[in-house]
């Protein structure tokens, strides 16, 4: 079968930017953070103060009494968006389609906030047993597992846990399954919930964390901000989508993956550099035709410098005529979910013609010398765009983008 | 003159490196030690939790030699003393 052209014909995303695609846009073509004091969690103790919460959230507007508590924060997020992605889709699923469309989600922490509770009734509170739901909502395939039942999808589904590369894998995988003709729909992306006390302090003692906020690329850049949410799309042949008068939001292009083989934390710059160029070999793209970049952007030290090496060396010259941004400074750093929240800025920045600031933003670092969007958002007609994952243990996965009217 | 502070530091730090203490001198530097970020993290874990002292993120990004180390710690101990 030759391949086939991918469509993203539905969005769902919840993150601290709001609570589905509206907000989001809103917030990041405003460039207005959604970072914050920490509420969801004691954090007294606690080195850093400030997380990109999806504050407000009230799990009884979303899921019944009986549904909730099967459900995990980071599953929660993946089903709201998934609902959302498939509404806008306007796909009718029909038994046959629930057949051949795949379920692919990413997460790098599961369900661990469930666990860490149960183990404080263990370890603190001296309760002999650990309630039993605890498993089913730990497990990191909960949230693939519950949009496949939330909708009767019977066919390929499963989770992919790479760190903050996860859900760029995700995509990148139900995107190729498209694409080679294994399945006629997909929903793909990934969510993340890493806000209760074990695992703050776990990030915490990692000394990754910002103190004050996220500022990727900037010369006082001091780390991540750590963020919660979850974005989800549907994916189908381009034809296909056409063929029903879908609205096509974008396309997937290409998809890039490598790994550093190098450190367990310390970025790399060749890694990345293999896994954009693969994104773009994939795509079958030149270097000149992007014209954005959707930073993996920690706003760490280390990260930025790296990334930004790696883009010099992928791109040379046209490096200093592509625009980069990280909307980490905005939603923060999802994790694994990280990738799909990026993707989903993305879409919608080539959708727009506005391309999202990366906020917080002071000073240009020099080792970070690229045309980074300072603040505001930037009107520009891109057609191409790549948005990059870099995973702690050095797994790196890029996704390529096309503008919906190319 | 004895240290023991000094002592107690090299140690700890020889031992993360799996080094005898007599090969670290004050003048090292944590990176030609072998040191590197996830060794740095690691180590200053252990300093907190031998000397119950708190060393904040910008102070561990600040140490370069191990005498940075030394001289760190003693001035954590010593606020923590003058504060206790």
């Amino acid at each position: 079968m030759p391949r086939r052209r991918v469509a993203i014909t539905g969005m769902g995303i919840i993150c601290a930017l709001g609570r589905n695609q509206q907000e989001v846009w809103a917030a990041l073509r405003a460039g207005r953070p959604g970072i914050g004091p920490i509420e969801s969690v004691d954090i007294s103790g606690l080195r850093f103060r400030n997380g990109a919460e999806v504050r407000g959230y009230d799990t009884a507007a979303y899921f019944d009494g009986n549904r909730a508590a099967l459900l995990d924060r980071f599953a929660q997020f993946a089903l709201i968006a998934a609902r959302e992605a498939l509404q806008s889709s306007g796909v009718e699923l029909t038994t046959q389609l629930r057949e051949s469309t795949a379920v692919v989600t990413g997460s790098s922490m599961g369900g661990q906030s469930s666990q860490d509770a149960g183990f404080v009734d263990l370890y603190r509170l001296d309760r002999e047993r650990v309630h039993p739901l605890t498993i089913p909502r730990t497990m990191a395939n909960a949230g693939a597992s519950q949009i496949s039942m939330e909708f009767g999808i019977v066919g390929p589904t499963y989770t992919i846990s790479t760190a903050c590369s996860s859900s760029n894998h995700s995509l990148g995988q139900a995107f190729r399954m498209i694409r080679d003709g294994d399945v006629e729909m997909a929903i793909a992306g990934g969510s993340e919930a890493p806000f209760s006390p074990g695992l703050l302090k776990a990030w915490e003692a990692m000394r990754v964390i910002s103190t004050d906020t996220c500022r990727p690329f900037c010369k006082d850049r001091r780390g991540m901000i750590l963020g919660e949410g979850g974005a989800m799309f549907v994916l189908e042949p381009w034809e296909t989508a056409r063929a029903r008068g879908a609205r096509i939001q974008g396309e997937i292009v290409g998809f890039g993956m490598s790994a550093d083989a190098y450190h367990v934390t310390q970025p790399s710059v060749e890694g990345p550099v293999r896994s954009m160029r693969a994104a773009l070999r994939d795509a079958g793209l030149q270097p000149e035709q992007i014209g954005y970049i959707n930073a993996h952007g920690t706003g760490t030290p280390g990260n930025d410098a790296c990334e930004a090496s790696a883009i010099r060396k992928v791109f040379g010259q046209h490096a200093g005529s592509l625009a980069v941004s990280s909307t980490k400074s905005m939603h923060g750093h999802a994790l694994g979910g990280a990738g799909a929240l990026e993707a989903a800025a993305t879409v919608m920045a080539l959708q727009e013609g506005i391309l999202p600031p990366t906020a917080n933003f002071t000073t240009l670092d020099p080792e970070c010398d690229l045309d980074v969007i300072q603040n505001h958002a930037r009107e520009a007609s891109v057609e191409y765009a790549l948005s990059n994952s870099f995973a702690f243990g050095g797994l790196n996965a890029v996704v390529a983008f096309r503008a919906a009217a190319g | 003159m004895s240290d023991p502070l000094f002592d107690e530091v090299i140690g700890i730090l020889a031992a993360a490196k799996r080094r005898p203490p007599d090969t670290i001198s004050p003048d090292n530097s944590l990176v030609e030690l072998g040191f590197d970020s996830l060794d740095v993290i690691t180590t200053v874990f252990e300093l907190e939790s031998k000397f119950k002292i708190s060393i904040s993120d910008d102070h561990v990004r600040s140490l370069r030699t191990v005498n940075d180390v030394v001289e760190g710690v003693r001035t954590l101990i010593a606020e923590k003393t003058t504060h206790a």
